[in-house]
């Protein structure tokens, strides 16, 4: 299993990654540490619509773990194709076959690899997280940040969950027709979206965001705490009952060998 | 060669973390925990030790080994009922702080408030989701208590236990682990500042806390030969998993300007007896060479 998911993470460019985000994270501290939040007086501070003034160090700062997460949103179920097209390029399950590997153990490392990956990424957020918070003013944006981090497990959360859908269906068609299938899903997502915002009544929710500022939006957020832990509590457990079942569907349909073998 | 590593180690950790520590320190910034300064200074220190690790293994060349004898520990293995220690690992941070609030509670009945979670803005579903939430937040967050698990546990205690064996190092580990934190204890982080002795009584009782907490960690990491559980027990009892504790009125016990220390001891007073508990059993496992690593 640990030589599976070896695999996976240099199929994946996991060595890459790993040093980007290191140089990354040492680039950040240095940046954080000079470019601090009080760094430029008055004249790095800018207004919100609420008439919280705000660093402009910090908000410009707070976008990059943000972009981790989005980053990991997307990698969750982005990947899966490549890793699934990369094993049939290379013929690896020809070299599966010739080890003493339950077929199944080749589809559970799919599954344990992308748990992994997700944990990382929350790991490479909240480390990103901390930095931010060490050197920020305090004020709106360690609120925002602050709901940011109880939001991040969720999302991630919710990216597992797709990438239960998708891994059955790229194990068991092979990364063609899964492509056409979730292109579908998504054309499908949008068009609902753009419906929804040209002929639905938008104007409550338009009207909440046009006038509402941070501080009311992050106020609003705290006032379902409950809903959102939650999500936070049975997020996880859902997660993981869907991801078992999508585990027993691929093992079903790998073991037809269609699609993943070379 | 063991006792060189460990040295360039702790120079690393304690070097680097005091060095972040001490910077706030001296600023004249005293623990606020509602400050996010303060939660990421805790958070950057909590990081340093694994760090310091792998900084100790470049420099003196053992190598990044993930799983095996002398590695990163970073390996999961649930064979031959190792899954137990995982579970119990997410467990008993649960049972010992939910026990010592309730031993609080006894000891101190006025600040016993049955409405008092409604003051906190939490409603009864809320409160009694509140362990299990710290739990799955704990291990799905557990980032930064692995920063210090693949430190102490990783890397401080198999050196500690190469050079004076698993009695004394469990001793001399918690020791370590406790000094580690000194200077977050003196600007009041574990205890605040107001309190007889303070802050050398604290450091000493910070001291006492890491030891027994360290051994249960130990021994559950030598149990699985891996630091994940110990990163999950560490990450679940930072986030304080209780129900008792949103009962007690805070407020109440900070005019009644008690005795800090007592109080604190009566709190971890079962977390000592869970310690005792791993303490014998580990003893008994050196003795029959039953240990994982």
């Amino acid at each position: 299993m640990g030589g599976l998911l070896y695999k996976e993470y240099v199929s994946f460019g996991g060595k890459k990654i790993v040093k980007f985000y290191l140089l990354d994270t040492v680039g950040f501290v240095l940046l954080r540490v000079i470019l601090r939040g009080d760094f430029g007086g008055e004249n790095m501070v800018m207004e919100l619509d609420g008439g919280q003034m705000v660093s402009l160090w910090d908000f410009f700062f707070m976008m990059a773990p943000m972009f981790i997460i989005m980053f990991g949103v997307f990698l969750a179920f982005g990947s899966i194709g490549l890793l699934v097209e990369g094993d049939k390029k290379n013929k690896v399950m020809n070299y599966v076959r010739s080890l003493p590997l339950k077929r199944n153990t080749y589809i559970a490392s799919k599954y344990i690899f992308i748990v992994i990956l997700e944990y990382v990424i929350l790991t490479a957020y909240l480390i990103w997280s901390v930095i931010f918070h060490a050197f920020c003013e305090s004020g709106i944006l360690n609120d925002a940040m602050d709901l940011m981090d109880l939001f991040a497990p969720i999302l991630l959360m919710v990216a597992m969950v797709m990438a239960a859908v998708e891994l059955p269906l790229y194990i068991g068609m092979g990364k063609e027709k899964a492509d056409m299938i979730t292109t579908s899903f998504f054309m499908l997502v949008f068009f609902i979206v753009a419906g929804l915002l040209f002929f639905a009544d938008c104007s409550k929710f338009s009207a909440f965001i046009g006038s509402a500022d941070m501080a009311i939006i992050i106020a609003k957020i705290n006032e379902y705490s409950s809903v959102i832990a939650a999500a936070q509590l049975l997020g996880p457990v859902f997660a993981g009952l869907l991801f078992y079942l999508s585990y027993r569907i691929s093992c079903k349909v790998g073991n037809r060998e269609v699609a993943i073998d070379g | 060669m063991d006792k060189k590593r460990l040295i360039i180690y702790l120079l690393l950790s304690f070097g680097i973390s005091w060095v972040i520590f001490i910077a706030y320190g001296a600023t004249g910034h005293k623990w606020d925990g509602t400050n996010p300064y303060m939660e990421s200074l805790v958070g950057m220190g909590m990081l340093v030790p694994f760090i310091a690790h792998l900084l100790t293994r470049y420099i003196t060349k053992e190598g990044f080994a993930l799983t095996g004898k002398d590695s990163l520990m970073l390996g999961m293995d649930f064979k031959n009922k190792k899954w137990i220690f995982f579970i119990l690992a997410i467990i008993l941070p649960w049972i010992y702080f939910e026990l010592g609030y309730c031993l609080m509670a006894a000891a101190v009945p006025e600040i016993f408030d049955a409405g008092y979670y409604k003051e906190l803005g939490l409603d009864k579903v809320l409160v009694a989701a509140m362990p299990f939430s710290a739990i799955i937040n704990g291990v799905i967050g557990s980032a930064l208590a692995l920063g210090e698990e693949g430190g102490w546990r990783g890397y401080m205690m198999p050196k500690l236990i190469n050079i004076f064996g698993v009695k004394k190092s469990v001793f001399i580990g918690g020791i370590i682990w406790g000094l580690w934190h000194a200077p977050l204890t003196v600007i009041g982080h574990n205890f605040g500042t107001d309190y007889p002795g303070y802050p050398l009584a604290g450091i000493l009782f910070m001291c006492v806390i890491c030891t027994f907490i360290g051994i249960m960690l130990t021994y559950i990491t030598m149990k699985t030969g891996s630091i994940w559980p110990a990163a999950f027990m560490h990450a679940v009892n930072n986030a304080h998993p209780s129900v008792m504790m949103y009962f007690l009125n805070t407020p109440k016990y900070e005019e009644l300007k008690r005795p800090v220390m007592l109080d604190q001891a009566i709190i971890f007073a079962p977390m000592v007896m869970m310690g005792i508990i791993c303490l014998v059993l580990l003893f008994r496992d050196v003795k029959n060479k039953k240990t994982v690593v």
